[in-house]
């Protein structure tokens, strides 16, 4: 075996040990990285005077704050109240209605937040206690929150999006329009899943009995404001008006307007707390991209992804037993980290080895990030999970087992997304 | 040290935040207006908020490590207790301190070849070590939140906040 193969295995294994034993992930990249530089004498140490810097100093790269702060500003408004109204004109007359409606105001709020925790605690503080209400059990109402959270992360903007398009150099603006059906699809499958557990449980009873055309437009009219956040945006970028930078700095705009000024929902106090908590994401997020950077470029240098590619696709397993593979790799890493981190990760090892396998790069991105999106609500890290906690006061473990069906229906839903690439690149 | 961090505490970083966010938020929106209203665009706009974003990242980066919001796997940290779980925090920040011991010594190298040279920014006429600045800068505030943190634990509990602020 080489030095190099060597030093770079005891590098990867001292790496994994640490992030196990609880150094923050930003750190475990950032001493990776240096480990590799000094043990294979490959790069100028210089590097990390610059590539901090470098890799923050992006112009793509400012609609990840911005996005987070107008999720976080219509988090605390009235915008996500009418939203769900939206779900449950549209979807509360069937059985199970008020599941499906919470499964599909996390869809629409998703259109503004970009972020899945955001997600889970503003519908789930809306809609946990109205389910159950309405005879569901307290843990099953919190998982589907939770389930529904996941949303935030696949219907555009999306955080993680910006992050795999500046990690891949892939088109944020397609990224963007090829996960609203995956978006659908997932939100579908959700409520398929919902469905029958409230028909063998006899939980949701058809709320409304039958489907109202007047409601529903009446719902639509309503929320006209939290609807037109998604539309501004993506007409924004799609008609070459703004950048996607410059659409989440509208979007700041938008949301303050429709909070503040029209429907008056927050203050100036909720505006500086705003402020002061988009930025800590902002202050986490920020060094786990710097170092993911150098990392990635450290591992590209020492020309491991090809390495990697070549042992990947020695294994035969074909492209539907690779595809496995990769789903059960994605599943095990969302289930240990948080997934935006992880796409950091284990994109420079993971993209070359889509391409190989013939996938587009906008494709593979979307089915990745469906695929990583499952450890939101999967133990021990299961975000949403801790965020459904939160909200209902329902045990972490009760809620992870109650979103076994909604696990189930998203593994289905990332098959047919990775089958189906005409899902993903409908608009080409 | 704790005069360091109670005045970081009192409210200057929290200021500093907002008036970096707010900065780059309205200057990129001016900067749309502008455009599209008067078909003129100023070449620093988009420059100076890269260069807050810059700033922003790791002040608030810092901020992360006083209020222990960086993403990690806490199962181990949370079963410890006692004597193991000092030793364990111990060492998790030594490492980090490390990290910042390389980052502050190279930026500041790098920031003295800027200024002798007389690097300047692209769209100003000013020295690009200013903008540089930002990492020295975040990182040791990071170097003294993470001291502060043994002489002057935070006290408040941040349960919900972590599960809201902490990810994506």
């Amino acid at each position: 075996m080489e030095y190099n193969t060597i030093v770079i295995l005891v590098v990867a294994a001292l790496m994994l040990v640490h992030l196990a034993i609880g150094v923050p992930l930003f750190a475990v990249l950032g001493l990776g990285a240096l480990a590799m530089i000094i043990g294979c004498d490959v790069y100028s140490i210089n590097v990390f005077g610059e590539v901090p810097f470098s890799a923050i100093d992006s112009w793509a790269l400012l609609a990840m704050p911005l996005f987070i702060l107008a999720g976080e500003i219509i988090s605390r408004g009235r915008t996500a109240q009418d939203l769900v109204r939206v779900g449950d004109a549209l979807v509360g007359w069937i059985r199970g209605g008020m599941g499906m409606a919470t499964i599909f105001g996390c869809f629409f709020f998703a259109g503004t937040s970009g972020s899945s925790s955001a997600d889970t605690i503003t519908i789930g503080r809306i809609m946990i206690p109205a389910m159950k209400k309405r005879g569901y059990q307290a843990s099953y109402a919190a998982a589907l929150a939770a389930s529904g959270g996941i949303l935030g992360v696949i219907v555009p903007p999306s955080l993680i999006f910006i992050i795999y398009g500046i990690a891949t150099s892939t088109s944020i603006g397609e990224l963007f329009l090829g996960g609203i059906f995956p978006g659908l699809l997932l939100a579908t499958g959700m409520c398929v899943a919902n469905y029958f557990v409230c028909k063998h449980t006899e939980w949701g009873v058809a709320e409304h009995g039958k489907f109202s055309g007047r409601g529903a437009l009446s719902a639509l009219w309503q929320a006209k404001f939290g609807l037109g956040a998604p539309v501004i945006i993506l007409g924004g970028i799609y008609s070459g008006v703004f950048t996607p930078t410059e659409a989440a700095a509208v979007a700041v705009g938008y949301v303050l307007v429709v909070e503040m000024g029209i429907n008056r929902s927050i203050g100036f106090r909720d505006l500086v707390d705003s402020f002061g908590r988009a930025a800590i994401v902002t202050g986490v997020l920020g060094p786990i991209i710097a170092f993911s950077v150098l990392f990635g470029e450290t591992l590209a240098i020492l020309r491991v992804p090809g390495d990697l590619v070549t042992f990947f696709l020695d294994l035969s397993v074909g492209k539907v037993g690779s595809v496995g593979l990769i789903i059960l790799v994605l599943l095990i890493v969302g289930c240990v980290l948080e997934p935006i981190a992880a796409i950091l990760v284990v994109m420079p090892i993971l993209l070359p080895i889509g391409i190989e396998l013939g996938f587009d790069p906008v494709h593979f991105g979307v089915f990745v990030v469906c695929a990583l999106s499952v450890g939101f609500i999967t133990p021990p890290v299961g975000i949403n999970l801790f965020a459904a906690a939160t909200v209902s006061d329902e045990p972490f473990l009760s809620i992870a087992v109650k979103a076994v069906p909604a696990f189930f229906a998203l593994l289905v839903c990332i098959v047919i997304i990775a089958a189906f690439p005409s899902i993903v690149l409908w608009y080409r | 040290m704790n005069v360091v961090g109670r005045f970081l505490d009192s409210g200057i970083i929290k200021w500093f935040i907002i008036g970096t966010y707010a900065y780059f938020c309205s200057i990129i929106l001016i900067e749309v207006v502008r455009r599209y209203a008067f078909g003129d665009s100023s070449p620093w706009g988009e420059m100076t908020a890269r260069y807050a974003f810059v700033y922003l990242t790791y002040v608030a980066a810092s901020e992360g490590i006083r209020q222990g919001r960086h993403i990690r796997i806490d199962l181990l940290p949370n079963a410890l207790s006692g004597v193991a779980a000092k030793l364990l925090r111990l060492y998790i920040d030594g490492l980090i301190l490390l990290l910042a011991a390389f980052i502050i010594y190279f930026s500041i190298e790098l920031m003295g070849i800027q200024w002798s040279v007389g690097i300047v920014m692209g769209a100003a006429d000013v020295n690009m070590a200013f903008a540089q600045a930002a990492l020295p800068l975040g990182w040791t505030l990071i170097v003294i939140r993470l001291l502060q943190n043994w002489t002057d634990p935070l006290t408040q509990p941040l349960q919900e906040q972590t599960v809201d602020q902490n990810t994506a």
